[in-house]
């Protein structure tokens, strides 16, 4: 049964993702495409006012190209959410919680298809972004994309350990934050009987700024240990690795409650 | 016939307020079961405790010998007052769903009984009326050959062709072997077909009784309604 709802929910979500994937994938060929023309336009005008403003033309085109492609994961994130809050907290409930499935399986394969959705999302969104990139700036180093986060991070070498750091940290807050919404949408379901979706977005954010307020927490207190901003940046480098390694930590702790909360509500499901 | 249904101090409570409070009763295999009582009476909190939607705060149910739970969901068909499939669905992918779902659903029968109704499968199940959509569960529901079926207010808000169309197929789920029980306000509709009736009151089940034995008395269960919750 495990199987059979994931297959279905995971179909479910599709249907509705395909139309926000092929959006992004659409911004990212159509303004890739137009944006490259422009500047190849710009580079051969000699009129400096048609450079500039054919430079402003292309430099907006590529705003809109990168926004609407994070928006677009921005949406889908809604969408996969959208979609657990009905099939939990909705009339659809009756059907959810009547098929004969336990509650662990019913947990445990509708949590996997919020976390494969989510890295899904995330990685589509990436994929369309260097696809832009690529297509509107050539290939020299994908547009320019590693010199720009380089210049983000203010390291000109950023070691092997911390990149991986980063990428695992984000991978894994994208996923605590998935689970931590089926928390807030199971919490509301079981405490709001009228008002679930005011009770969802209270608890979701609940936990979204209970978040922040750690990360910021421990940034004021590194920076307050090396007793300077500049101190911080120039000497900090194994203590920030240490630190990433213990937000890691922390993260996947977080996670594994919101897992394990989220699976005793569905044990003790009221519909 | 060995007991489908038991249940034992059955107590369920919405915070403060008692929606059931210590419910007992055996219901016998092969009968078709009138739940009877008034709005806010808790007929529909006992169906949803029996399908499993909600957790009892105190006592038990056994299903055909076994606790709530995955197996007894196998074989208890429920059907919810208001319309719980996913209307991005067409009728074909919500028969294709129960067939997934439930081993023990007849994918002809729903499909006969669709086109008896004259229900489009290829439609999609946003653009039928409140009554199709309701018709559609309730064949859906009906198509199980489950060995308790759960019906809350089967009737409510349906014309009388469809009425008697849902009483026919009431009638044909019964004759497969299976338990039924009916919750509805619509006495004089279901009485006919009813082996036993339970009185709802207030929390509890206060009488649980044989319609024909009421009948032998001259009465009918709809009149023992009318005077028992008599408005004024």
């Amino acid at each position: 049964m495990f199987l059979k709802i994931f297959k279905y929910e995971f179909k479910s979500v599709l249907k509705v993702m395909i139309i926000t994937i092929a959006v992004s994938a659409g911004l990212a060929l159509l303004l890739g495409t137009f944006v490259r023309i422009l500047n190849e336009i710009a580079m051969n005008v000699t009129s400096t006012n048609a450079q500039v403003y054919l430079s402003l033309v292309s430099g907006f085109m590529t705003t809109i190209a990168r926004l609407g492609i994070s928006a677009a994961l921005v949406v889908q994130e809604i969408i996969l959410f959208i979609r657990f809050y009905k099939s939990v907290s909705s009339d659809e409930a009756y059907l959810t919680f009547t098929l004969p499935a336990t509650a662990k399986e019913q947990h445990r394969s509708r949590t996997l298809v919020v976390l494969l959705w989510g890295i899904i999302s995330a990685a589509v969104m990436l994929v369309d972004l260097f696809i832009f990139e690529a297509l509107a700036y050539g290939n020299s180093e994908y547009g320019g994309i590693i010199s720009e986060l380089r210049t983000m991070l203010r390291f000109t070498d950023i070691p092997v350990i911390l990149f991986l750091e980063i990428g695992v940290l984000e991978i894994l807050a994208d996923l605590v934050i998935g689970l931590e919404i089926m928390l807030a949408i199971m919490v509301a379901n079981k405490v709001a009987s009228k008002f679930k979706i005011g009770a969802t977005i209270g608890f979701i954010a609940l936990f979204y700024y209970a978040q922040v307020a750690i990360l910021l927490l421990s940034v004021v207190l590194l920076v307050i240990a090396f007793t300077s901003i500049e101190a911080f940046v120039a000497n900090s480098l194994p203590f920030i690795e240490a630190a990433l390694l213990g937000y890691i930590v922390v993260f996947a702790l977080v996670g594994f409650l919101a897992f394990f909360f989220t699976g005793k509500l569905f044990e003790k499901i009221n519909v | 016939m060995p007991n489908v249904l038991e249940v034992k101090s059955l107590t369920k409570k919405y915070g403060k307020f008692v929606a059931l409070k210590d419910i007992n009763i055996n219901i016998e295999g092969g009968k078709i079961i009138g739940l009877l009582g008034q709005n806010g009476s808790g007929k529909t909190t006992f169906l949803k405790c029996v399908a499993g939607l909600l957790s009892a705060d105190d006592g038990e149910i056994i299903i055909d010998g076994e606790p709530i739970g995955a197996e007894t969901k196998k074989k208890v068909s429920f059907l919810p007052e208001r319309t719980y499939l996913d209307n991005s669905l067409t009728v074909d992918e919500a028969i294709k769903f129960f067939c997934e779902f439930y081993s023990d659903f007849d994918e002809n029968k729903a499909r006969e009984m669709l086109s008896i109704l004259g229900v489009d499968s290829k439609a999609k199940l946003k653009t039928l009326s409140k009554g199709n959509k309701e018709k559609v569960q309730l064949i859906l529901v009906m198509s199980r050959k489950a060995k308790l079926f759960l019906l809350d207010e089967p009737l409510g808000g349906v014309d009388p062709a469809t009425r008697e169309f849902i009483l026919h197929t009431i009638l044909a789920a019964f004759k497969g072997g299976a338990t039924i029980i009916v919750s509805t306000h619509l006495i004089s509709d279901v009485e006919e077909i009813l082996d036993e009736y339970i009185l709802v009151e207030e929390n509890r089940f206060t009488v649980y009784g044989d319609v024909k034995a009421l009948h032998k008395e001259g009465k009918t269960l709809d009149g023992m309604f009318r005077e028992a919750y008599r408005c004024f």
